[in-house]
């Protein structure tokens, strides 16, 4: 049964149904197309760039002179162009991508309704035109006010299409074929929505369609869509180590001229040679390896492209040229590739209109010597490197080629970053070449411009930031040369130098004579070693122009303020003359002796050498640059290396204010338990409390048990030892001891010896030796013969003759900042004796509550206790004791002689110096009488008395600028006059007591006090002590 | 050697340095002029848009030659014969210690607190180039704070080696100062006359040049900062091509021998000749 269907709703569409279709196919192919082409093309034309300057306009991005645009817009305040438009750029392939994916669908879909999917392929176009406009009006309008040159251009809207004028540029705006390609698509797409309008109403049902027309429809449009779509994404040959292509020769053996073979990862053997024009595009990092044999990888055909590769290996041969890269064609694009270990890197031999953008180079490890050039160029024109990154290779060297861009390069530990020879026509821009042995060197060549450039730290043999040989017409501008061993180097060259700067260089500029017709305009020359060095010339050089240069060491001033110097600028550093004529003296570079010579050559104009050149309006401001530092340092580890080196100080300076304080903090002794009182008796501290406690003892070596309380010493060592030895009856013996101070013998053959527990007195007028014997006992002074403490030598290095000694001075020498306790404490860490033990001493000394106190505000008396104190710390068996009273008034003269009987009492052993025979009758078992250094008489005081007899004796405390004088008066009247830290000591016979007084007076010398010792008041001083006992 | 006893009297030393005048004051000295040069001359470098401590390192190395030794000198001048002059060293050296025990004590109390006095000079400049934006040549710097230090300590042993024989702080001071102007002035000066009137050859001035500790600092942290001597002309460069590797060990090891034998000589000379 034949079924036919009224409401049949599945149609073949007419013919022009079948017309709007393909015109809707094509549609969308061409939109899906187009973002493969230039949208936009805009000139700028201008005197100065013959050849203009052009940007190409792309939906998703802008390609072209965009960096030197930038420059220009930087002086009017336009913003940077790579800052337009961010949102329609990301977005821009994802869209287009749907409209030709809206297209497609409508083309399948036979209805009215399709219209509306393509509407957006017909406004993409147009809405693409208004954007850019809307973006062009908005850089115009919003220029920064603060731009160099912004009052010499107003805002401005530059027309997207056609003609318009910037200044002194005039630009032209057109469709590309990209957005030319859109506009088509989007006309076919009004015709296909016209025909989809005008459609018949009555439908073809599919049954009555022949199979051919279907068939034909579907055979012509999917391949037109699979071809156009080919061309958009390309029909690329595969190779991968798992694929059917295996390697790369084989893909470019199977390819078209044309075609793209993309590598996907894996690692392949070099040679290769290309010698068909394909697209090399490297995925995942593909590796070529040359093994170390000859050039890894070369181009013999026009229009290759090689990028995203690891090329690696090449051999190592110089005269060879062994590269990673060798292009002998045209027109070739290296871009994205990375080159390791490799001798030279990319070599353009003849192989003009390439570009080698975005690789990363690096050498063999090599010595600089062996290295080959990581980019070179022989005889190619037209030429761009850019965005390159060179490291540790020799050169990037140019040779004999035209027209070259050479833009946006990173170079560092190579020879010559940049190397120009016998080139043309060049544009060096944006370049940054550091810590080479040079950065730029241009050489033989003409019409060079260098803008833009920052050059650092190249500080090699030669070590120029910028150097010129033999140029012609150079232009060199904006650049910042900084830390060079020689900024700029210009040798028998001819060129402008322009609002450069050049700073903190050893020599900013060495020029020589025979570089003539240079201009140098509003550079800054700042806080180099030697600003300008002109080399080989002695007199004044005028070949060369100097103008509006600022210079950091210009001494002059700007009274009216219009930003330039009143007075000249003329370098004149003598060093650095005298310098150029022997180049051996820079060894005193940086010294303050160059400083000092260039000083008093500008104070002694006779010393001044003569000008060089003049520069007769300096600029009183550098030059700002525009650029960028190329690397920013981190901040973070110079925050930790100042917060270290501020450490110690504050370690240094926190400890000594917060000096450890003694754990017995009352001054009083408050707060000293019994135990530690026990304790202190214990160990046998002898003080005046603990000789009433205990009686005299007659045995020191039983109560001084341990006198280094209770810091333990070492046992095994010979102190240990000595403390616990037991103590021989001898406690000092002296044999032949003798000193001389050059010619003076202050001590002559002296022996004798002292008995455990006996007092001898040292007597004897001044100079008789008395303090030098005492010296050479404690080992302060180098002596012939011998002397020992209970069996140690006396020496310099004699420490265990010194534990066994305490000493007293005339008047005990501290720092007079140090308090009483800090004092205590350090002598009893140095006699091991527990410093909380010293202070309990001060307690029983009654000196504890002066042990805050400066020792310099001490009285005498305190001072002398004091001195006991540290004499005592350690409790020895045997004091020395340098007329330790003579500074003392009466009553404390006397109470220290009562400390030290009761001292004697307690079984110390004494060997003391005094004037005084009060002392010497009270204290003395026996005495050695001294006379310039020999010993003349010895024995009990009684038996000797004669000797002891003297007149009385008159001390005068006088100021101490009165003492010569004084002294001088006495010794002209007869008196016998001696003189020890504060007093006149004078022998007064009966009957002329007061006359030095008398004289004194007459002679208008103010006395402060003084005091009469004779015979009489030694019997006095026994009858005290026998009432008081 | 008892080093109980050397550590007690370095401590002290360190505690007395704090009321010292002449350590206050060269330790204010110093670290202002560091923290005012390098405020300075960072400051004008940022107006013109760069930065790099190539001329605070010289600025600093000027600084250093200059200060370093004065303080080294002064200080080791005044600690013997001050404390002679004062009597303190009597009532020291009455302890059970040995004079070498108290030199070398008083030696690494007072080049300890040295080192803090350069420490707060280079401690305030790496916080000021923190403070700016950092830099690069942090080794630098810290291998010109070396030695700096190095140079200190060679300093104060030779004032030390005053301070020994003289018996006098005043002396001792003078002598200090004499010391100091030849170091810093008169022996560059006198060679650069005769380098001038003779010719001397590159070589000879360098080897008569390293006789002076400070000129001997310089080239070791001229080396340091700028990783080769071509700066110091042919001179520098016959070191660099004589001693090679070496270069460094050598310049350190002579800075070391100032250091060492001065106070050596200080020992020795308080052993045999008396020290109080």
């Amino acid at each position: 049964m034949k079924t036919s269907s009224p409401e049949v709703t599945r149609c073949w569409p007419s013919w022009s149904g079948v017309a709007a279709s393909l015109l809707l196919i094509a549609a969308a192919s061409g939109i899906a197309v187009s973002p493969r082409f230039v949208y936009w093309d805009f000139q700028l034309r201008a005197p100065q760039y013959p050849k203009g300057l052009r940007l190409s306009g792309y939906p998703d991005r802008i390609e072209g002179d965009v960096r030197e645009i930038d420059l220009l817009n930087h002086y009017i305040g336009m913003k940077p162009l790579g800052g337009a438009a961010p949102f329609e750029r990301r977005v821009a392939k994802p869209a287009i991508g749907l409209v030709a994916a809206l297209t497609l669908i409508a083309a399948f879909w036979p209805s009215r309704a399709s219209i509306v999917l393509l509407l957006p392929a017909i406004l993409f176009p147009a809405a693409f035109l208004i954007d850019l406009q809307g973006w062009l009006r908005y850089y115009g309008l919003s220029l920064d006010p603060r731009a160099p040159l912004s009052s010499s251009v107003k805002p401005f809207v530059p027309p997207a299409l056609g003609d318009g004028k910037i200044g002194n540029f005039r630009t032209f705006g057109a469709i590309g074929p990209g957005l030319g390609l859109a506009m088509a698509s989007s006309g076919a797409a009004i015709v296909a929505a016209g025909l989809r309008w005008r459609r018949r109403r009555r439908a073809v049902p599919i049954a009555a369609v022949p199979a051919t027309r279907a068939v034909a429809t579907v055979g012509m449009t999917v391949p037109f869509f699979l071809a156009s779509a080919g061309a958009a994404l390309g029909a690329p040959w595969t190779v991968s180590p798992t694929g059917p292509i295996r390697t790369i020769e084989d893909a470019i053996a199977r390819a078209d001229a044309g075609d793209t073979i993309v590598v996907d990862g894996g690692r392949y053997s070099g040679p290769l040679l290309i010698e068909k024009s394909v697209r090399l595009v490297g995925r995942n990092a593909p590796v070529i390896d040359g093994e170390g044999n000859g050039t890894v990888v070369t181009i013999a055909a026009p229009d290759v492209r090689l990028s995203g590769f690891v090329i690696r290996g090449s051999g190592d041969v110089l005269g060879r040229e062994d590269s990673g890269l060798l292009v002998r064609a045209p027109r070739a694009v290296v871009e994205k590739n990375a080159f390791e270990d490799v001798l030279f890197g990319v070599t353009l031999q003849r192989a003009p209109e390439t570009v080698v953008r975005d690789n990363d180079l690096q050498s063999k490890p090599l010595d600089l010597a062996r290295r080959g050039d990581l980019i070179r160029v022989w005889y190619s024109d037209d030429v761009t490197l850019e965005s390159n990154r060179i490291r540790d290779g020799r050169d990037m060297v140019l040779w004999f080629s035209k027209r070259l861009t050479v833009r946006a390069n990173r170079a560092h530990g190579g020879r010559y970053g940049l190397h120009f020879m016998y080139c043309q026509d060049a544009r060096v821009e944006s370049n940054h070449l550091w810590d080479n042995s040079v950065g730029a060197f241009l050489m033989y060549s003409r019409h060079v411009a260098m803008t833009g450039n920052w050059l650092e730290r190249n500080r090699g043999a030669s070590g120029h930031g910028i150097g010129l040989k033999d140029m012609d017409a150079a232009q060199i501008a904006d650049n910042v040369v900084l830390g060079n061993r020689i900024g700029v180097f210009v040798e028998n060259s001819r060129g402008t130098f322009e609002r450069n700067i050049v700073a903190h260089n050893e020599v900013g500029l060495t020029i020589l004579p025979s570089a003539r017709g240079n201009r140098f305009e509003r550079n800054s020359f700042v806080e180099n070693g030697e600003q300008v060095a002109i080399v080989g010339a002695s007199g004044r050089m005028t070949t060369n122009a100097w103008q509006g240069n600022y210079w950091s060491d210009y001494r002059g001033y700007d009274v009216d303020g219009d930003g330039q110097g009143d007075q000249a600028y003329e370098p004149s550093r003598l060093f650095e003359r005298l310098a150029d004529r022997n180049a051996a003296l820079r060894l005193f570079r940086e010294n303050p002796s160059v400083a000092a010579i260039d000083f008093a050559s500008r104070v002694f104009p006779v010393f001044k050498p003569k000008p060089t050149f003049t520069d007769a309006a300096p600029r009183m401001t550098p030059v700002a640059s525009s650029l960028e530092p190329p690397r920013r340092a981190a901040r973070l580890p110079w925050l930790v290396v100042a917060a270290g080196m501020l450490c110690w100080p504050t370690v240094v300076l926190v400890g000594s204010l917060v000096a450890p304080r003694s754990r017995t903090s009352s001054p009083s002794g408050a707060g000293t338990s019994d135990i530690e009182r026990e304790e202190t008796s214990r160990h046998g501290i002898v003080s005046e409390k603990a000789i009433r406690a205990n009686g005299p003892r007659g045995d020191s070596t039983s109560t001084a048990s341990d006198p280094r309380g209770a810091i333990a010493e070492p046992t095994g060592r010979p102190d240990a030892a000595n403390a616990t030895r037991p103590l021989s009856d001898t406690a000092l013996r002296v044999d032949g001891l003798t000193k001389r101070f050059r010619r003076v013998t202050a001590v002559d053959d002296l022996s004798f010896e002292v008995r455990r527990g006996e007092a001898v007195v040292l007597w004897g007028v001044n100079g008789a030796g008395k303090t030098t014997v005492l010296r050479c006992l404690l080992g302060l002074l180098p002596h012939q013969g011998s002397a020992t403490v209970f069996g140690h030598r006396c020496r310099a290095g004699g420490r265990a003759a010194r534990r066994m000694l305490g000493y007293v001075p005339q008047e005990v020498r501290l720092h007079v900042d140090q308090t009483v306790a800090e004092a205590v404490r350090f002598y009893a860490r140095l006699r091991r004796v527990d410093p909380n033990h010293a202070m309990r001493l001060l307690d029983e000394w009654e000196l504890g509550d002066a042990r805050n106190r400066a020792v310099g505000h001490l009285s005498g008396g305190m001072k002398q206790k004091l001195a006991l104190v540290l004499a005592l710390l350690a409790d020895p068996p045997m004091l020395l004791l340098d007329e330790p009273t003579s500074n003392l008034d009466a009553h404390a003269r006397h109470e220290f002689a009562r400390l030290l009987q009761r001292l004697k009492q307690a079984g110390k052993t004494l060997l003391f110096c005094s004037h005084r025979v009060s002392e010497v009758r009270r204290l003395a078992d026996r005495v050695i009488v001294l006379e310039r250094g020999r010993k003349i008489a010895e024995g009990a005081p009684d038996a000797i008395a004669h000797h002891l007899r003297r007149p009385g004796l008159l001390a005068l405390t006088l100021a101490a600028e009165h003492g010569v004088a004084a002294t001088a008066i006495l010794v002209e009247a007869g008196f016998r006059v001696e003189t020890n830290a504060t007093h006149l000591l004078v022998d007064v016979p009966a009957g002329r007591r007061a006359e030095p007084i008398r004289l004194l007076a007459e002679h208008q010398v103010p006395i402060e006090d003084f005091e009469l010792d004779d015979e009489r008041h030694a019997d006095t001083d026994r009858f005290n002590e026998r009432e008081g006992s | 050697m008892d080093l109980t006893a050397v550590w007690l009297i370095m401590i002290k030393e360190i505690r007395d340095a704090r009321r010292n005048r002449w350590f206050v004051l060269f330790t204010i000295v110093f670290a202002g002029l560091a923290l005012g040069l390098s405020a300075l001359g960072l400051a004008g470098l940022g107006s013109i848009g760069i930065a790099g401590f190539g001329r605070t390192s010289a600025s600093l190395l000027n600084l250093v030659m200059l200060i370093v030794p004065l303080i080294g000198l002064i200080m080791g001048a005044v600690s013997v014969a001050g404390e002679r002059e004062q009597g303190t060293l009597v009532t020291l050296l009455a302890q059970p210690v040995v004079p070498e025990e108290v030199l070398i004590g008083k030696y690494l109390g007072l080049a300890s607190a040295l080192m803090g006095t350069l420490l707060a000079g280079f401690g305030a400049t790496a916080a000021v180039i923190a403070g700016y934006r950092g830099m690069e040549q942090l080794g630098g710097f810290l291998g010109l704070a070396a030695h700096t230090a190095v140079l200190g300590l060679a300093y104060l042993s030779i004032g030390f080696c005053i301070s020994v024989f003289c018996r006098r702080s005043a002396t001792a001071v003078g002598l200090a100062l004499f010391v100091w102007l030849i170091f810093a002035f008169f022996s560059d000066l006198g060679l650069i006359g005769t380098a001038v009137a003779m010719r001397l050859s590159p070589r000879d001035l360098l080897w008569l040049s390293l006789a002076n500790p400070t000129q001997t600092f310089k080239i070791a942290s001229v080396v340091d900062l700028q990783g080769n001597l071509e700066t110091l002309g042919p001179g520098g460069l016959y070191a660099t091509d004589v001693l090679g590797d070496a270069l460094r060990p050598v310049l350190l090891g002579l800075l070391g021998l100032w250091a060492v034998v001065p106070l050596g000589l200080a020992a020795v000379c308080s052993r045999f000749r008396g020290f109080a």
